[in-house]
């Protein structure tokens, strides 16, 4: 049998597999390999042929010469902030730590070309048992240090975070169960999940990874304890506590129409407005049942009204369009370079990735 | 916030409920249920009536675990489940999901476990007779529909089930919520667009061809 004669590395075989949400059994079978093959294949203890390196190449989309790299910062498990850790299925968490470790080599190569944004992320470590109090005293920190002032809206959550050095991103077809997650490392990134459809969650979601980022760097997360700080965090950074009881008010009893209108201002969904009217002590808690029980009833926990616009990320669209401008790269190039499909490349960034070389187009248009 | 009056917090009706003890177990029952809460799949079929079962049989172990280690000192179990009753102290005390203010019958219900360890308390602490040691303690659990832990109350509920000197047990602490004098709702603060540049200047990003260039 003739050998692949370029050395093949296994983890990345595991990482496009992973990626295309395939057992080792369910691709076996697409290339006519058992499972422990493919096994040992990933393991690095087998090399392909070069007719199964194609086969695989096929079955996953990934161009033979993918195979061919080194993997270099591979996203883990455990130096992610996940949500619902327990109850996301492993493979379903595997799919995105595949898409954040071929992302984070999109960034990785745009780092080293261009200059951007500088990692400015406050760092005010908490421990598991802090206080409600000082948790509220880190958001306001984190938006003192950004310039944000203590009691007004953010009007643009993602772009707060891209300003202080973070990469945001969207994994389109990710299913439900992921919510938003994060990763800090050299670069810190945070990715949201598009099928949720709603900006007001994102926005929340947006910040409750920039919790995780500013008091639980280093530290295990998904547990209820850090998870819940990451949650008050989001409600204290998008509701500071100046601005929300002045323009809350004193009603103890909800009015929808205010709440709507707050809504509207802050940008921050109503069951999360009603919450934190809740933790703040202007409703108690039966009003605050009785508001989440006017929510289900009216469907609003499926989908609100008055929705803010969607907040695009802009550092990568931005990145890439100065890739283009300085190199006369495109996109398409970009993916090339990386040994990516482009259909990849689009759905790790949400950027519009042209199938053929535009390019190349161009000139024979010329000719 | 629902808070015991001057003089009629648990501590003062009786000694042996202190603030440190309370909120060690007011803490176990948090985290037990937000373990569950973690453990719970509406895909997988889970539903209220699972979860009630999953956090309050977990509750009755970790609080007989916590019971028998660490705080074996204070903390006992005086009937074990399903009719589940520990010892703070000697003092008997059920806990119940609900509304502090509106306990149902079955909280109100005493088994011979529980009037027996009241009737021990009387003869040790006779000075406290005035704080009708008779009336049952119940520690309340109350949650958002999602089942997340709103906030967990300390009452003693009377011979007609009302509930009398509740004490909410500060759990992580409350927020002082505080706003401006000024009265004027200002706008956030809009920020400029995030900077991708060249890396160096006056220098080009390396335009080494594609792996691809003219391949078509």
């Amino acid at each position: 049998m003739e050998k692949n004669s370029d050395r093949f590395y296994g983890d990345r075989l595991r990482i496009a597999r992973t990626f295309k949400a395939l057992t080792q059994a369910e691709l076996g079978e697409k290339v006519s390999a058992s499972a422990a093959f493919i096994c040992q294949l990933e393991a690095g203890r087998k090399q392909p042929t070069d007719p199964l390196l194609q086969a695989l190449s096929e079955a996953l989309g990934f161009a033979p010469s993918f195979f061919t790299q080194p993997v270099g910062d591979e996203f883990r498990d455990e130096e992610c902030n996940f949500r619902r850790r327990k109850t996301t299925p492993q493979y379903l968490r595997n799919q995105v730590l595949a898409h954040g470790t071929l992302f984070g080599a999109v960034v990785e190569h745009l780092d080293e070309r261009l200059s951007l944004p500088s990692p400015n992320i406050p760092d005010v470590p908490v421990n598991a048992n802090a206080r409600r109090e000082e948790i509220e005293r880190a958001a306001e920190k984190a938006r003192l240090h950004w310039g944000l002032g203590l009691d007004v809206p953010i009007t643009n959550m993602t772009r707060v975070l891209e300003r202080a050095g973070v990469v945001v991103t969207r994994f389109a077809g990710i299913g439900e169960k992921i919510d938003a997650f994060s990763r800090a490392g050299v670069r810190d990134v945070v990715v949201l999940n598009p099928s949720k459809d709603s900006p007001s969650r994102s926005r929340f979601d947006l910040a409750h990874e920039c919790g995780h980022l500013v008091m639980h760097r280093g530290m295990e997360t998904g547990t209820p304890e850090r998870e819940e700080q990451a949650n008050h965090f989001a409600a204290a950074f998008l509701l500071p506590r100046a601005g929300f009881v002045r323009e809350y008010g004193h009603r103890p009893r909800i009015q929808w129409t205010h709440l709507r209108q707050l809504k509207k201002r802050w940008g921050v969904s109503l069951a999360a407005i009603v919450r934190r009217a809740y933790d703040l002590q202007l409703i108690d808690a039966r009003e605050y049942r009785r508001a989440y029980k006017y929510i289900h009833a009216k469907g609003w926990h499926k989908g609100e009204p008055d929705e803010p616009p969607e907040e695009k990320h802009e550092v990568i669209p931005l990145a890439f369009q100065a890739l283009e401008r300085l190199s006369k790269k495109t996109t398409w190039h970009l993916a090339a370079d990386l040994d990516l499909e482009p259909s990849i490349l689009e759905k790790l960034t949400g950027v519009h990735v042209p199938v053929q070389d535009p390019t190349a187009r161009r000139l024979r248009l010329a000719k | 916030m629902t808070k015991a009056s001057p003089g009629n917090a648990p501590w003062d009706r009786h000694p042996a409920l202190t603030e440190e003890r309370l909120r060690t177990v007011a803490r176990i029952i948090q985290r037990v249920r937000n373990e569950a809460l973690e453990d719970f799949d509406a895909s997988k079929g889970d539903g209220p009536w699972s979860l009630g079962c999953r956090v309050y049989e977990r509750t009755c172990f970790a609080i007989t675990e916590a019971a028998q280690g660490e705080y074996s000192d204070w903390l006992t179990v005086i009937e074990p489940p399903l009719h589940f009753v520990f010892g703070i102290g000697g003092v008997p005390v059920r806990h119940y999901h609900g509304e502090d203010d509106r306990p149902n019958a079955r909280a109100l219900r005493m088994r011979a476990p529980e009037i027996e360890a009241v009737e021990a308390q009387l003869e040790l602490f006779p000075e406290y007779e005035q704080s009708n040691p008779s009336w049952p303690w119940r520690l309340v659990v109350v949650s958002d529909d999602a089942g997340s832990v709103l906030r967990i109350v300390m009452v003693q509920l009377d011979p007609n089930g009302y509930p009398r000197s509740p004490w909410t047990v500060p759990l992580a602490g409350d927020v002082v919520p505080f706003a401006p004098v000024s009265a004027a709702a200002k706008e956030g603060v809009e920020l400029p667009p995030p900077q991708v540049t060249a890396k160096y200047p006056d220098t080009k990003v390396d335009q080494g061809s594609s792996k691809n260039d003219g391949e078509e």
